[in-house]
């Protein structure tokens, strides 16, 4: 079947008219023909249902006008997109006018049939059939298709507009009338402005100014539109999709700086156990150089770090949030002790790890010298120990020396005495008296001897101070002579007695008192030319008491008696005065002393 | 009147469109001289002005007929085309 073949059904009313109809068209030489013929309605329409797609045009023979007239209505209803021609076996204009209107392509009346009449009118028919088979196929199309348009128009979510090459709107859609707050007959004809987008038709960042607040993006597209170039600008709200982005970046920043600031080495490893992340604090930990390991493999980069790598490895088998005391080998060999705890979390349902390592060298020297120091301190508290021992001895021996020097005060006292009686005892008449005082200061020293045999140790100086001391208390003074005024002050009554009885016989006048408040108040009542004085007394001290007898006015002269060593100070005020005797003295040693003294004084005058 | 009259629109005088007008100025300082007039209308600050849809815009005043161009405008010499001003 060639494509210039027409191909033609004949329904005849008689065989006679097949035949005269089939002889015209064969005369026609271009295009060709074929011709199929029936000779019944029913059988027209059943030939039709078979073959309708192989049939361009039917010629129906309408003899009957009662009857075909149905014939031909249903044929048309049924096969629209076939070329129908009726041939009248009757003249009947009105019944042609008729045919035509109700969309039979031609009407042949059976007198004029010419060859050239028959070619024509069904080649016009098949023609005219075909454009309105097209006509009804496009218009049936574009109907879809402007529903199908307006459907995705309407139904989108951004808004949307035609701009003509004016940048005025030509079409807009219901987001877009939200979008500007008008309807769109207020858009249709406003002017918009002619759509630019930015480099490689980047969307571009525009602002509503009915709701500045809003971050829109305007794509573009070039489209016909009513048979003339326009725009489509697609306006999309990314408000939120910015305000997102800004926090992100603004967590992302958040996370930079507070990893970038920590002292602990921070390493993030992504699904792909990659790492996606590492801080400048890792670089250091490691002492590598700071080459880029992001999106490198974690176990290609810390394949070494076999201590590190199996706990991860543990961490991806799933074990929760370990948290060791592991050693890294660092890039110049050394080894390094850390803390590192691995945590796991999940983004985008993927697991991810997060291994934090602190470097606990520092901590562990501090340990260590910790340790030092504490065997450091112990030597030294021993050391002190020691010296603490060695002070208290020395303590006990000043004790032991402060003792001796007591013990030569109390010695001396007596023995003081006794040479004082002893001298008496060959001077005076009173012998037996004398005699028998000596008698009594042996004894004395007897007992003192006895009381040191129970001082065993320095706790017993009190008793020795209180006990021994008392052993000699104080004298009452005694009465007036005549000659050279002496004051005589001691303690010791038995010293103070025999030393009054022995000036007074060398033909002194002597007064005693027992200290030096006491010789303060003799000194009210008279004069003296010469003081002789103890040392050490209760109440008031001998230096003390020469002191004040100076400030006073005396200027008579001034001895100390004294048997015992006197610190600085006490010296110091005791050299000023006329002598320093000390005891035990003998009696013409201490009468040549006094009488140089005086003599001195004599002198001076 | 002077050769060219040009209306830029800003929302606001922020970093972006400072950066628009530095371009807008320096293009017309060389392509049009003394020859243009540009004014700059600041929609946070001006009120009751007739204001476009979209901004930025720049709208060409003179010459006729008036025409307005809105979106990107990194490349100064695409919106001179649009406007129909650009010179090369």
């Amino acid at each position: 079947m060639s494509m210039d073949e027409v191909r033609l059904l004949f329904v005849a009313s008689s065989k006679e008219q097949m035949i005269a109809v089939n002889t015209l068209i064969h005369k026609i030489d271009t295009p060709h023909f074929r011709l199929d013929w029936v000779v019944d309605d029913q059988k027209a329409l059943a030939h039709l249902d078979e073959f309708r797609h192989h049939i361009d045009v039917v010629i129906y023979t309408l003899a009957d006008r009662e009857k075909g007239m149905p014939t031909i209505t249903g044929m048309l209803e049924r096969f629209p997109e076939l070329a129908l021609i009726v041939l009248q076996d009757f003249e009947h204009p009105a019944s042609a006018m008729e045919l035509i209107e109700k969309g039979v392509q031609d009407v042949w009346q059976k007198e004029n049939l010419t060859v050239a009449g028959v070619r024509d009118s069904i080649l016009f028919a098949r023609a005219r059939q075909k454009q309105a088979i097209m006509l009804r196929e496009e218009a049936h199309d574009s109907s879809l298709l402007k529903q199908r348009l307006n459907s995705i128009i309407h139904n989108d979510q951004d808004a949307l507009l035609v701009v003509d090459q004016n940048g005025m709107i030509l079409f807009s859609n219901p987001p877009a009338e939200k979008l500007f707050k008008r309807s769109a007959p207020e858009l249709f004809g406003a002017v918009f402005g002619i759509p630019v987008t930015g480099p490689d038709s980047k969307p571009a960042a525009v602002t509503v100014t009915d709701d500045p607040g809003k971050h829109i993006e305007m794509s573009v597209t070039m489209i016909w539109w009513e048979k003339q170039k326009a725009w489509l600008c697609r306006l999309r709200d990314m408000t939120r999709y910015h305000m997102a982005q800004e926090m992100m970046k603004e967590n992302e920043e958040k996370f930079q700086a507070i990893a970038a600031g920590a002292r602990d080495a921070i390493i993030h490893i992504n699904e792909l156990q990659n790492i996606a992340f590492v801080n400048d604090a890792v670089a250091t930990l490691f002492g590598e150089s700071g080459a880029s390991v992001l999106n490198k493999p974690f176990y290609e980069v810390f394949g070494r770090q076999t201590d590190l790598t199996d706990l991860v490895g543990q961490a991806w088998e799933g074990q929760q949030d370990q948290q060791k005391e592991i050693h890294i080998v660092r890039g110049d060999g050394s080894v390094l002790p850390v803390d590192i705890s691995i945590s796991a979390f999940k983004r985008r349902g993927k697991r991810q790890l997060v291994c934090i390592l602190r470097d606990i060298s520092e901590r562990q020297r501090t340990q260590f010298q910790l340790m030092q120091t504490q065997s450091e301190l112990k030597e030294a508290l021993q050391s002190l120990k020691a010296n603490q021992r060695k002070m208290m001895q020395m303590e006990k021996l000043n004790s032991v020396k402060e003792l001796a020097g007591a013990l030569a005060h109390e010695f001396a006292q007596p023995l003081q005495a006794l040479y004082n009686y002893l001298h008496l005892i060959q001077t005076s008449d009173a012998h037996e008296v004398y005699f028998q005082k000596s008698r009594e200061m042996l004894n004395r020293i007897s007992d003192l001897t006895g009381s040191l045999k129970n001082i065993t140790s320095l706790r017993k100086k009190d008793y020795l101070d209180s006990q021994i001391i008392d052993l000699f208390a104080s004298s009452d003074p005694i009465s007036f002579g005549n000659g050279t005024r002496v004051l005589i002050i001691d303690d010791e009554q038995e010293i103070l007695e025999t030393l009054i009885d022995i000036f007074n016989n060398a033909g002194y006048i002597c007064r005693g008192a027992a200290d030096g408040q006491d010789a303060l108040e003799v000194m009210e009542m008279a004069e003296f030319d010469l003081i002789i004085s103890d040392v050490m007394m209760p109440r008031m001290s001998g230096p003390t008491f020469f002191r004040r007898v100076r400030e006073q006015g005396y200027e008579g002269r001034f001895i100390f008696l004294t048997g015992y060593e006197h610190p600085d100070e006490e010296r110091s005020l005791m050299e000023q005065a006329d002598a320093v005797i000390h005891k035990p003295v003998s009696f013409n040693e201490l009468l040549s002393k006094v009488d140089s003294v005086l003599l001195k004084s004599a002198v001076k005058v | 009147m002077k050769d060219v009259e040009l209306s830029l629109y800003v929302q606001t005088m922020d970093r972006r469109s400072n950066k628009i007008l530095a371009r807008l100025i320096k293009y017309c300082d060389e392509h049009f001289g003394q020859g243009y007039k540009l004014h700059l209308v600041d929609l946070s600050k001006s009120t009751g002005q007739a204001s476009p849809l979209a901004v930025p815009a720049l709208v060409r005043e003179f010459p006729l007929p008036k025409r307005q161009a809105v979106g990107d405008f990194t490349d100064i010499n695409r919106i001179m085309l649009t406007l129909n001003l650009l010179i090369q």
